[in-house]
Order: C-alpha cells, then structure tokens, then sequence
C-alpha cells in the first residue's frame, strides 16, 4: 500500500503496519512519565503489604486459638478508642480511629498506638527539641510595636507557639507563576557567593533540573557551599540514582529526608513537604513550586499548572536559613555552628511585617492550620483562598460559614483537573458544601491549581500549606505570613486574573447534585484525615 | 537523567516540546504553535500508525507573557481535540438505542414465531398475531422517535463544533494580541 505524506513523497507502508490510529485526540503532548524507582516503589509497598498482612493474620489466628483474647482485645479496643478521645488529633481523624479501633478490634489498637505521634515520633521530638533549644540563642527577639491588632496577634501566636519571629526591614516580591519563579531562582543563584541551601519535596529528573544543576556545578566550582534536602518519598518516582549519583560528585552535599525503608513503619506517613531556597543568606525563597517540570509548564500532567512563590531579600531570610539548618542537622545528626549562615542580610527600608514559619509533627501544635484559622476569624471583608485540595475539618469549615453569613466575601479557588480523583472528589464535595451559604467556588478551567494562597483584609500567606489535613498534621510545611501591602495587591490582582480564567460553581453546575457522587464522596471522606 | 555534556538541546535559553498530531491536521496545528512562538524543528513519522506524524517545537526560553501563553496553549490544544472527540463520537446514545429496540424486535419476533409454531392452535396463532402487531408498532415508533433524537444529536453536534471553531478562532486572535503586546477585544 502506498500514499503520499505531507511532502508529498510516495512512502510504502511496511507489511503489518496499522493504518489509523485507535486515538482520538488529534493533539497530544510527549510527555515522558518518570518511571524511574517505579520498581523500587512497588516492591517496597509490596512488601509493607505482606507485613501488614502476615501481622494480621497472626495476631488474629492467635486470638481465634485463645478466646478469652478476644474479649481482652475488645477491652484494650475500648480502652485505646478513649485514649485516641484524648489525643491531639482533630475531631474527623479521632471519629475515623474510633471507628477502624471498634470495627477491627482484634489488632486495631496495635496500629493505633503504632501511629499514635506520641509514642511513634517521641524520640524524634526528643531530638528536634534539642535542636530548637540549642539554636534558640540565634533568633531575634520582637522589639518594635506592631500597629494593627490582627497583625499583632497572628504575629504574637507565632512567636509564642514556634519561636517565629517578626521582622521588618524585608523587601518582598510576589511571583505568581511557577516559570517566572524558576527564572528568578536561577537568576539569583548565578550571582551566589558563600552559600546555597536548597529544600524541596519534589526535586525531579528534567530540563529544570538540568538548568539548575548547570548553575549549582559553576557555584560549587567556585567554592560555594551547595546543600540540597529532597524528601524520599516525594522524590522517589522522579529522581534517578544515576542523577543523585552526578549531584554527589560534583561536590553537592544531597540528603533525603525520612528514606523509605523496607520495614514496616508508620514513621513512613511523614514528609518534607517545604520548599526553601536560601542563597547568601540575603535571598530566600518559598512557595508551592517544586523543582520538577511540570511546575512550569515545560512537562503537562493536568492542564496548565497554576503555581505561585515569594521571594525574600532581607532580614526574614534568617527566618528561613534557620528552618534550613535545624532539618539539615536533624538529618545528618551532627550539630553546627549556625552563625556563620546568619546576620548577612542586606537592610531594606520596608516596614511591614514579615514573619516566615514553618509548621509539622516537630511542633506541638498545628501551627499552620492555626494560622489560617486565626486569619480567617480576624477577618472582615475578604476571605480568599487558594489551593489544590479543600479538605479542612469543623473547626476552619464552620469558621467559614459564619463569616460567610456575616457577609465577608469569601472565594475558594481549585482546580478544574485534578492530580488525584479521589482526594479531587473529597476536595469538590467540601467546597460545593459551602456554597449554600454564599462562599464563591471556582474552578481554574483546564489548569491544576498548585498555589497555597490566604488573602484576608489584614495580611497574606503564601508558602506550601494547603488547606487539608496531611498539611497541617502530618507534614513539615513553611509559609511566609506578611502584611506588606504590595504583596497582598499582586496576590490580589491574581486571585482576579485567575477568576476570569475559572468557572464559578453553581447548583447547575455543581457535582454534589448527582446522588452517587454524593454518596462516593461520603465514603471516601472517611479516608479525608489521610489524604 | 542529568547529563552534564548538553548534547544538542540548549535548555539555558529554549524550551522544547515534542507532540503527536493526526496528519490531516499537522498543517492547522503547526500554524496554531507558530502563532505560540513555536518553531518546528523536526518532523518524524510515526513508526507504527499511518495518519500520526511526530513534531517538535523549540522556542527562546525568555518571552513576553509567557505565563499567559502557555495557559492559552492549554486552551488551544483542548479546543481541538474535544472538535475531534465531539466528530469521532457517532451518535453512540442513539446508536445504542437502536440497537437495544433492534434486538428485541428481532428476539420478541423469534419468541412468537416459536409459540405459534409449538402450539399450533387457533388462539396461540392469534395471540402471536396480536404480540407481533404490538411489537411491529411499537418498534416503529421508536424507530421515529429515535431518529427524531439522531437528528437532534446531529444538530447539536454541528452546532458544539461551529462554537468551538469559533473558540479558537477568538483564541488565536487574543493569542496574537498578547504576541503584539496589544490589547485583545471581544
């Protein structure tokens, strides 16, 4: 058989050689999915899973030979389901724990108590109390009046409840796209002199990566001193061995942060999931761009990847530098002196507040959710949030409504594609929820939403927390929280440039109208604490 | 992988892309991306498929509006292919549907022919009449209101495609705008 191609030169098909294609789509992008580790990956959770199973059936065939051990389980059941009503967990996860203690009650409690942050990650805190205790002489104490209330308090909880301290005399520059981040980054990075320190969850094979690399070797050449965290699991599926293996070599120092093991632990649940880059300790970075391409727009998984960041150049750095070196010391175990990374800011004259923060199992409390918590009840006029996924537990949902029923224009902005359809179904079916009582739900058309944005009346978050439960209690996040009124506009210019590109949920529209979403949302809401 | 040796791609200062097109609209698609500030580079067949050819784009990393335009390309690439989805689709309700009612005619028909033909007496021969008269009209009125749906969908198809061709010709206008740095109008 022959035809004629584009250039209308005869070509014979070879023999066996399908004539059209079964796709529909007449555009599609090559998009090389990292595959690398899949192997590792799946052999890892095929092995959790055997664990998890052999576990099972041996304390259960145990139980089932001596059955004055059931009843002594259903006990320790009851027992665990009232310590877990004492914990620190918030009230979806204690109702989900009761639930699973009661329902499985022959082995329940074991995982339980496996999972519970007291026992499980005790010696951990143990160790990042020691660090926070041990680096506390390098932060600033708050000696200037802060003159809005709102700002006070915020600013005041942090400092109480993590040792975050306010500072002034920071320029900031909001960047709204995951490109133009990027290109600032390596901008900046081109001129480093004394350090780079490098923190993000996901740091992936590819041409950002390659960019990246080309400029941290030039650095590292120079006797620039390069550190880069990567969280294990995060990266796991996009970072090579071969490339871990080059960044080493060209004298990077490259740590992962809780590697994932072959044995069974729930220590596995907690991640890194920051994104930090300091350079001189004069510039810092932060928002909710990972080192992939993807975030900006040079690889596409779903749609068009809407992401956001922050830069910092001044005092505020030394927030960040910190945060940088307690993780880093925690991973490696080996304390250092702090000072010389810290103090190198340039002064800028620039009054507001700025106080970068960071939130996770190593503090006490939630302190990311109570931030936001505390931001949307000082507010009133403006609510608007930004996030990829909408999962927030009674405290912040009814916090909403009410401010919603006293008027404050409250909007929620998420993505039209999602990255994960179940955590997506959990995400629409919460949001569409509030729309009876007048918070404005968009969808980003054709685009996943990637930034963690707040935008009150009083002040701004911009950093990697979303608004779901594994961020404010399972995750290590940080944010940068600031009454500058430049940033707070350039925030708010695009949330508006991101409403004309959305659509706005209605009943029409909504999916929470179909009976069997509602009720496939109901279910997996059970599994919301994890997601 | 990192390659520390950059072969023939400069990453520094382009951005690459590599997509797969249905030949028959290379020619629209290739216009499309140059309007992105696209270049083609390099056209390949594919090895296993007739109507695929394989292209690849490089642009200059540093533009204006870059932001804007990848978010408009997002769009553009979505017009088209939901054009093709909505052409590919045929029918597939009302051919469905016709489909169902054919096979219960036909299997309603094969029941009565088997009753009558086993009985034998005069009232199962009437019975069998009157089931096949009711399924006979029955069926034809399905059969018309079906085809009151297919012209219907048919319809609705021309007119989905004509608003997306619209779409993207008001797209690859606003497109040219943010190129020219001047303002689109609606």
């Amino acid at each position: 058989m022959k035809y004629k191609n584009s250039n209308q030169t005869v070509k014979t098909i070879p023999v066996g050689r399908r004539t059209r294609s079964p796709y529909t789509d007449i555009v599609r992008i090559k998009t090389e999915r990292n595959s690398v580790n899949v192997i590792k990956t799946l052999l890892v959770l095929g092995l959790l899973l055997v664990q998890l199973a052999l576990f099972v059936l041996l304390h259960v065939s145990f139980i089932l030979s001596y059955q004055i051990s059931i009843i002594v389980s259903f006990c320790i059941s009851l027992i665990t389901c009232v310590y877990a009503l004492s914990s620190n967990k918030n009230s979806q996860s204690k109702a989900v724990w009761i639930i699973f203690l009661l329902l499985f009650f022959p082995f329940a409690y074991i995982f339980y108590l496996m999972s519970d942050e007291r026992i499980l990650f005790h010696n951990s805190r143990k160790r990042y109390k020691e660090i926070f205790e041990n680096s506390k002489k390098y932060l600033d104490k708050q000696d200037f009046l802060i003159d809005n209330e709102a700002v006070k308090n915020d600013s005041s909880y942090l400092y109480r409840a993590g040792d975050f301290s306010s500072f002034k005399n920071t320029k900031l520059k909001y960047i709204s796209s995951g490109t133009s981040f990027f290109d600032d980054v390596i901008e900046r990075i081109k001129s480093a002199e004394k350090f780079i320190f490098i923190e993000f969850f996901i740091i992936s094979d590819g041409r950002l990566l390659n960019r990246v690399l080309k400029v941290l070797h030039e650095k590292v050449v120079q006797g620039v001193d390069v550190r880069i965290i990567y969280d294990d699991f995060g990266s796991r599926k996009a970072l090579s061995k071969s490339t871990k293996k080059i960044i080493r070599k060209m004298g990077i120092k490259l740590c992962p942060f809780n590697k994932i093991t072959f044995i069974f632990s729930l220590m596995l649940n907690f991640r890194d999931h920051r994104k930090i880059i300091v350079v001189d300790g004069k510039t810092a970075y932060s928002g909710g761009c990972n080192l992939a391409d993807e975030y900006i727009n040079e690889k596409r998984l779903h749609g068009y990847w809407k992401d956001a960041g922050i830069r910092l150049d001044g005092s505020a750095v030394d927030g960040f530098t910190l945060m940088f070196l307690r993780q880093w010391e925690y991973i490696n175990k080996k304390p250092e002196d702090y000072s010389k990374f810290l103090n190198l800011y340039e002064k800028f004259d620039n009054a507001s507040i700025v106080v970068p923060y960071a939130g996770g199992p190593d503090y006490m409390v939630p302190i990311c959710k109570n931030v936001y918590q505390n931001m949307i009840a000082c507010a009133s006029n403006r609510i608007y949030i930004m996030t990829p996924y909408f999962i927030v537990d009674d405290a912040i949902c009814e916090l909403l409504i009410n401010k919603a029923l006293s008027g404050v224009d409250i909007r929620i902005n998420i993505p039209e594609i999602p990255d994960k359809p179940f955590v997506y179904g959990v995400t629409r079916n919460n949001a569409e929820k509030l729309i009876d009582y007048g918070i404005k739900v968009y969808c980003m058309k054709n685009s996943f939403v990637h930034s963690k944005l707040l935008l009150t009346d009083n002040s701004v978050v911009v950093g990697s927390v979303n608004m779901d439960l594994r961020s404010f209690y399972q995750q290590f996040e940080c944010a940068v929280y600031t009454d500058d009124k430049q940033v707070m506009q350039d925030v708010l210019s695009d949330f508006n440039t991101t409403y004309e590109d959305s659509v706005l949920i209605t009943e029409k529209n909504k999916l929470r109208k179909h009976v069997i979403y509602r009720i496939f949302a109901g279910v997996m809401q059970i599994f919301a604490p994890f997601m | 992988m990192f390659n520390a040796n950059q072969s023939k791609k400069d990453y520094e200062n382009y951005d690459y892309i590599e997509i797969i097109v249905k030949r028959e609209s290379a020619d629209e698609i290739i216009n499309g991306y140059a309007r992105l500030l696209w270049t083609l580079n390099e056209q390949k067949e594919d090895k296993r498929y007739h109507d695929l050819i394989h292209l690849s784009f490089y642009r200059p990393h540093k533009i204006q509006n870059k932001d804007r335009l990848q978010l408009l390309q997002v769009y553009y690439e979505n017009i088209i292919n939901e054009k093709a989805c909505i052409l590919e689709n045929k029918n597939s309700k009302a051919m469905a549907l016709i489909f169902t009612v054919s096979a219960f005619m036909i299997l309603a028909f094969i029941g009565v022919g088997v009753l009558v033909y086993s009985l034998f007496s005069w009232w199962a021969c009437l019975i069998g009449a009157v089931v096949l008269i009711a399924v006979t009209l029955g069926g034809f009125l399905c059969f018309r209101a079906l085809k009151r749906l297919y012209s219907k969908e048919k319809l609705n198809k021309i007119y989905k495609c004509e608003l997306l061709t619209e779409n993207a010709k008001n797209l690859l206008e606003q497109i040219d705008c943010l190129v020219a740095g001047t303002n689109y109008e609606v």
